[in-house]
């Protein structure tokens, strides 16, 4: 089993683009998910001869060659000009994962076998599967090879008219469905195989012998059409994420509490929400990206919700060159109280409606949004700052000639790395109060207007500063007060993603690579650093705010001169990683 | 969920950047007839930093970190031991959660009582090393003796650790100080001091010497006659 997928994987990796025989018309128009790899694109980046030489690409020969000659990846019969892809569609009997690969040389491929007596016959067409594992086969013909994986549905078999047509023992109480283990409902596993077997040669022989009309393909579904990119090395689509995930709960051994989101789920009020994903491993960076596609109640719900931006003065508090990284996240605190509750709702759909409904209004009578939305605007901004010495004082002891001692407080010097955390608030007067309180006990002190925060449990002390509707948090004061004496600097570009963006990370990796080169004494991983540091860029993960009911997700990274594009830079990356 | 891995990366890095060591004190105070005082302090104030990043997380490279009631049961469980140990009273625990200084002090009828306490505390925290202290006064011919028994098993477990935590043992301390009530004649060990009263006698240790087996606490004191 571990072989035939170690084979799938490595054939799906070698796969090219787009050309007249994209297997993708053998793909259902109502499938669930697809995944396709774009191998076309990718030889372009790096070619299968390049590749043959690192150690993946070694490895993977080595099991190709494992007969008695020695085989390249060119050499496997997989045609290396088209597009994989991998599809997983969910009927009411059934779940099905199928990969498809296009082969362009059947008898080199089937030479790969080790055992080619073991190759069999499923509808007409070359197949191979493991006779004590009848639930994945691998079927090909001079065109393509599908290897599909089924497991039927236990709900399904669980209705006492579909046990009748398939002989199976009627259950008294179907309504208990989830005291059910798949042991109760099949007499045996292997009656089990028996029955996903009939499925999976059902769907071969459709897949392979009856061609699909053009608008029944995936090539007919708008909205996977829409989803995709041609330049992209690598998409992924889900047509309806909740329906995907209703049918991992409906399939997992449903406990009570699962089974109750997946009535909630089933009587929901969801339209059509699909989730499109692409990478692109470019000559100058790598990118990739997540959208989600949402119906028209729950984009309206969250374009409230993330309707704010970063409060401007923070980029006042920013010098970026001192910083190895930061994380941004605004939402509308207001908003967020006022559609939660409502969200909570809709996904329990009409069970326990009046319940909610209580709730809500409760909620709502408790909580007044307007106020607290006005405390806590809902934007933040965590800053992280470079190395800074810190005093720390600690306990030693003193001896006189008599060796007679006494307990002495002594300070060193501890690096730490600086953070400072900025929020907006509207109304200052609650948080001034709390602090007034922890004085009160304490915990607190005053100092020229900022607070400090020393408690026995934090490893450093904390600072807080009210300015101007900007709270402050930090442990370097200097920081905390807006110093003006202390430099400020933003770019164009990280200003753009700080007020453009619903959420963001942005890492600057050399920094913090020469961090940990400071602190590493050991040799091997002193290369691995040194070779990272020389080669790697800011990271940045960005959130959109919500346009047209989407929403995306953006991972970004420019390429270090000297590497020739993306998927060149992972590779040699990784093998420099395994050195 | 972005905030809870926001605090701990920031904790990782921290204990990154933070150096530690402690320091072991051990102090005997002998009476003519055998009997006296025994305390022994763990100051780990110089860590203090580190330990505090160190309990905000569970475990750090895969060791678990004790918690504040778990040091505080192992303290109760030491206490207890000496309450049930016969020859041992005024038994007190000071126990300084800031600074992280622990110490134990008592009182003895005969030194030898105490030389189970360190085999008993160890195999209490469930460590399996055999080295430990054992201390003698024979009170006919004056002589002090402290030994110190070694497991090379304590060298094979300090191997294992990871870098970042065999340097919490650089610079660690063991100091014990030995008080007499008359003045001290010779000592077999080059490395004590003894104080200008003659009377008291003083051992600085590195830990890792202690560990690797290089440098003994073994300690032979003759008393004058």
């Amino acid at each position: 089993m571990n072989k035939l997928y170690l084979l799938t994987t490595s054939i799906l990796l070698s796969i090219t683009p787009l050309n007249a025989q994209d297997l993708a018309n053998k793909i259902p128009k109502e499938v669930n998910a697809v995944v396709s790899i774009k191998g076309g694109n990718l030889t372009e980046l790096f070619s299968i001869q390049d590749f043959g030489k690192t150690v993946f690409g070694k490895k993977i020969e080595k099991e190709l060659s494992r007969k008695e000659k020695s085989k390249t990846l060119l050499e496997s019969g997989i045609d290396i000009a088209s597009t994989g892809y991998y599809f997983y569609e969910a009927t009411d009997s059934i779940q099905y994962h199928c990969a498809l690969v296009p082969i362009k040389n059947s008898n080199q491929f089937e030479s790969l076998f080790s055992r080619p007596e073991k190759i069999t016959t499923i509808k007409g067409q070359k197949a191979f599967y493991k006779k004590y594992d009848k639930t994945s086969i691998m079927v090909w013909n001079d065109k393509m090879m599908l290897f599909i994986n089924g497991k039927v549905s236990k709900s399904y078999f669980s209705n006492n008219k579909v046990r009748k047509q398939y002989d199976l023992p009627i259950i008294e109480n179907e309504n208990h469905l989830h005291k059910y283990g798949y042991y109760d409902i099949f007499e045996s596993r292997s009656q089990e195989k028996d029955i996903t077997f009939q499925y999976l040669t059902d769907k071969i022989d459709q897949i392979f012998n009856t061609p699909l009309p053009s608008k029944e393909s995936i090539l007919s579904n708008r909205d996977y059409l829409k989803a995709q990119n041609k330049n992209a090395e690598i998409s992924i689509w889900v047509s309806d994420i909740m329906k995907v995930y209703s049918n991992i709960l409906k399939e997992s051994n449903i406990h009570r509490y699962s089974a109750l989101l997946l009535n909630g789920i089933y009587s929901g009020k969801y339209g059509n929400q699909d989730i499109s994903g692409h990478m692109f491993l470019e000559e100058k960076e790598i990118k990739a990206n997540i959208t989600y596609h949402m119906d028209k109640e729950m984009g309206g719900r969250m374009k409230k919700i993330y309707s704010n931006s970063l409060n401007k003065k923070f980029l006042n508090y920013i010098n970026e060159e001192e910083i190895l990284g930061y994380a941004s996240y605004v939402i509308n605190t207001e908003e967020f109280l006022t559609e939660y509750p409502k969200m909570i709702q809709n996904t329990l759909g009409d069970l326990y409606k009046t319940e909610t409904d209580i709730l809500a209004d409760l909620l709502s009578i408790v909580l007044d949004e307007k106020a607290i939305g006005k405390v806590i605007k809902g934007d933040a901004l965590f800053l992280m700052y470079d190395l800074n010495d810190k005093e720390v004082a600690y306990k030693t002891y003193e001896y006189d000639e008599e060796y007679n001692y006494k307990e002495i407080e002594k300070t060193r010097t501890e690096t730490i790395p600086d953070f400072l955390l900025l929020l907006s608030s509207g109304d200052t007067d609650l948080i001034k109060k709390i602090f007034d309180y922890g004085q009160e006990k304490g915990i607190v002190s005053l100092e020229n207007g900022v607070y400090r925060i020393k408690y026995k449990t934090l490893p450093t002390e904390i600072y807080v500063n009210i300015n101007q509707e900007i709270i402050t948090i930090g442990n370097n004061k200097e920081r905390v007060i807006k110093n003006n004496t202390i430099n400020k600097k933003v770019s164009k570009k990280h200003k753009q993603i700080l007020q453009n963006s619903s959420s963001s990370i942005f890492i600057n990796t050399q920094e913090i690579v020469k961090v940990a080169k400071a602190y590493n004494s050991r040799k091997k991983t002193e290369r691995k650093l040194e070779y990272l540091f020389n080669n790697v860029e800011d990271i940045q993960l960005t959130t959109s705010k919500v346009k047209n009911n989407k929403m995306s997700i953006d991972l970004k990274m420019e390429l270090p001169t000297g590497h020739k594009n993306g998927l060149q830079y992972l590779i040699t990356l990784l093998e420099e990683m395994n050195k | 969920m972005l905030k809870k891995y926001t605090a701990k990366f920031l904790i990782l890095l921290t204990l990154l950047s933070l150096t530690s060591c402690f320091e072991i004190l051990e102090e005997v105070n002998l009476n003519k007839d055998g009997s006296g005082d025994f305390t022994l302090t763990v100051n780990l104030s110089q860590s203090k930093s580190k330990i505090t990043s160190i309990m905000l997380l569970d475990s750090v490279s895969g060791h678990k970190i004790p918690s504040k009631k778990e040091v505080q049961k192992g303290m109760n469980d030491v206490v207890t031991y000496l309450q049930k140990t016969e020859g041992i009273y005024n038994i007190s625990k000071k126990e300084d959660y800031e600074n992280y200084v622990f110490s134990v002090r008592c009182s003895f009828k005969d030194i030898t009582s105490i030389n189970k306490l360190t085999k008993e505390v160890l195999s209490k925290q469930k460590v399996k090393i055999e080295s430990y202290n054992s201390y003698q006064y024979n009170t006919s011919k004056e002589i002090f003796t402290k030994s110190y028994t070694y497991d090379p098993e304590i060298l094979k477990q300090y191997n294992k650790l990871n870098l970042d935590s065999k340097k919490v043992f650089e610079n660690a301390l063991y100091t014990s100080i030995y008080r007499f009530y008359k003045e001290i004649l010779s000592v077999s060990n080059t490395k004590v001091k003894i104080s200008k009263s003659k009377k008291a006698a003083m051992l600085k240790i590195n830990i890792i010497d202690l560990l690797k087996g290089t440098s003994s606490s073994n300690t032979k004191i003759q008393l004058a006659k």
